[in-house]
């Protein structure tokens, strides 16, 4: 019950308390929320697949979560090279934790809403589809920005007033590996959903990644 | 375990994969339910990759009310459906309007719930009918699949490790913080604090 209390902790994307501020209990609740994240997508997964038969919502029992976690752990290396690059200020680590919650919370979401998705799905073929992309695009975007929540107020919160003089360029020092993971992060997840596609029962521009999104297939 | 969840999901993984070229499947046939105008249903096997005209209702021109438009009588029967694209390329023909345009897209997208799977090639035949060519969904390597499922897995048991191997220090951080500020503050003061005098005004 203690660790799920503590799990909760990175709900939201806010500070740490002290207590759990520690480098090697920060690395731990990385690899909680990953597998706690792992767990909420496949109920999503489960839910999104029932549209079709049992084959396709046993399969997305692991392949929502592969397509959710490969994709943030993709994300990591390349925002870790432009927080270096950039100097920022800060723990390293704020970019990890800040992932790790960023998913958790999207997971979440994706995790309660999926009795809603379920419902839907089978009374409606119309929004039924169109409500469980809606939620997983809410979702993906809540996610990203709560990783930005996490990075600008992780460890050594930054100023308030980004306009007081000086600070500034610790702003964009943040924000630049924010969007470099961010950018990284979707890029990636396109072509995960078309590696993994169907996870829908109906087709979506997603299917065909990147091709078919831009009208190049 | 290990072995029997990498099994598993390199399993799914490949039977869910459509094969990883491209084009004409030679001797996969559909069965094709087409209504002809005069009423009369049409059955035939055709094979993917045929270009078909799609009978429509009533047949288009530009100046077909798109509204009343509709794809009719049309039915295709596959084995797995997801097997075909039904991916709606850019509607090019001239003799279209925006509206009738819109409106085919509207109607393709509808049929995938109900099995009906075409591609159309965006244009419009001369008897008004739609042209279609059904093609294999197949872009997407068994290979990269099974490496992502991998990955996946071995991510999952990665994170396990790394949270049972951290368990020790995270205790031994927890001991310190409590050391640092629950005992800290509760301690008698060491003789150099107590024997300090009070700063003078």
């Amino acid at each position: 019950m203690d660790t799920l209390k503590t799990l909760m902790h990175l709900v939201g994307g806010y500070r740490l308390p002290d207590s759990e501020n520690g480098s090697a209990r920060r690395l731990q609740l990385v690899a909680l929320a990953a597998l706690a994240s792992a767990i909420l997508c496949a109920i999503y997964g489960f839910v999104a697949g029932s549209g079709g038969d049992m084959g396709m919502a046993m399969a997305n029992l692991y392949k929502m979560p592969m397509v959710v976690l490969l994709s943030s752990v993709s994300a990591i290396p390349a925002g870790l090279l432009a927080w270096k690059l950039f100097k920022s200020s800060g723990r390293w680590t704020d970019l990890i934790v800040g992932t790790a919650a960023g998913t958790l919370t999207g997971s979440l979401i994706l995790a309660v809403l999926s009795p809603l998705v379920g419902l839907y799905y089978a009374t409606s073929t119309w929004l039924g589809p169109a409500l469980a992309l809606g939620i997983a695009g809410t979702a993906t975007l809540t996610g990203i920005a709560i990783l930005g929540r996490f990075v600008i107020h992780g460890s050594e919160p930054l100023p308030k007033d980004p306009a007081v003089s000086g600070t500034i360029g610790a702003w964009v020092r943040r924000l630049v590996p924010l969007g470099v993971m961010a950018t990284i992060q979707i890029a990636t997840l396109t072509q995960l959903i078309s590696l993994a596609s169907p996870i829908l029962y109906e087709e979506t521009m997603f299917d065909g990644g990147v091709d078919a999104i831009l009208g190049a297939e | 375990m290990t072995t029997v969840l990498l099994l598993w999901a390199a399993l799914t993984t490949a039977q869910a994969t459509p094969r990883s070229h491209r084009g004409v499947v030679v001797g996969d046939t559909i069965v094709w339910h087409s209504t002809e105008p005069n009423g009369h249903v049409l059955t035939t096997e055709q094979p993917l990759g045929n270009t078909h005209t799609v009978v429509l209702s009533p047949p288009m021109d530009s100046t077909t009310d798109p509204q009343h438009l509709a794809i009719d009588g049309m039915q295709i029967d596959v084995a797995d459906p997801h097997r075909l694209s039904p991916h709606v390329r850019y509607w090019t023909d001239p003799r279209l309007t925006d509206a009738q345009r819109r409106r085919l897209k509207r109607l393709t997208r509808s049929g995938r719930h109900h099995g009906v799977y075409f591609m159309p090639d965006g244009a419009v035949a001369d008897n008004g009918g739609l042209r279609v060519t059904l093609t294999e969904k197949g872009h997407v390597s068994a290979g990269a699949s099974m490496a992502a499922g991998g990955l996946f897995i071995a991510l999952l048991l990665a994170m396990f490790a790394l949270y049972k191997g951290l368990d020790r220090s995270a205790r031994r951080d927890a001991n310190q913080y409590y050391i640092d500020t629950e005992l800290g503050t509760d301690t008698e003061p060491t003789p150099s604090q107590s024997t300090q005098s009070p700063p003078m005004p």
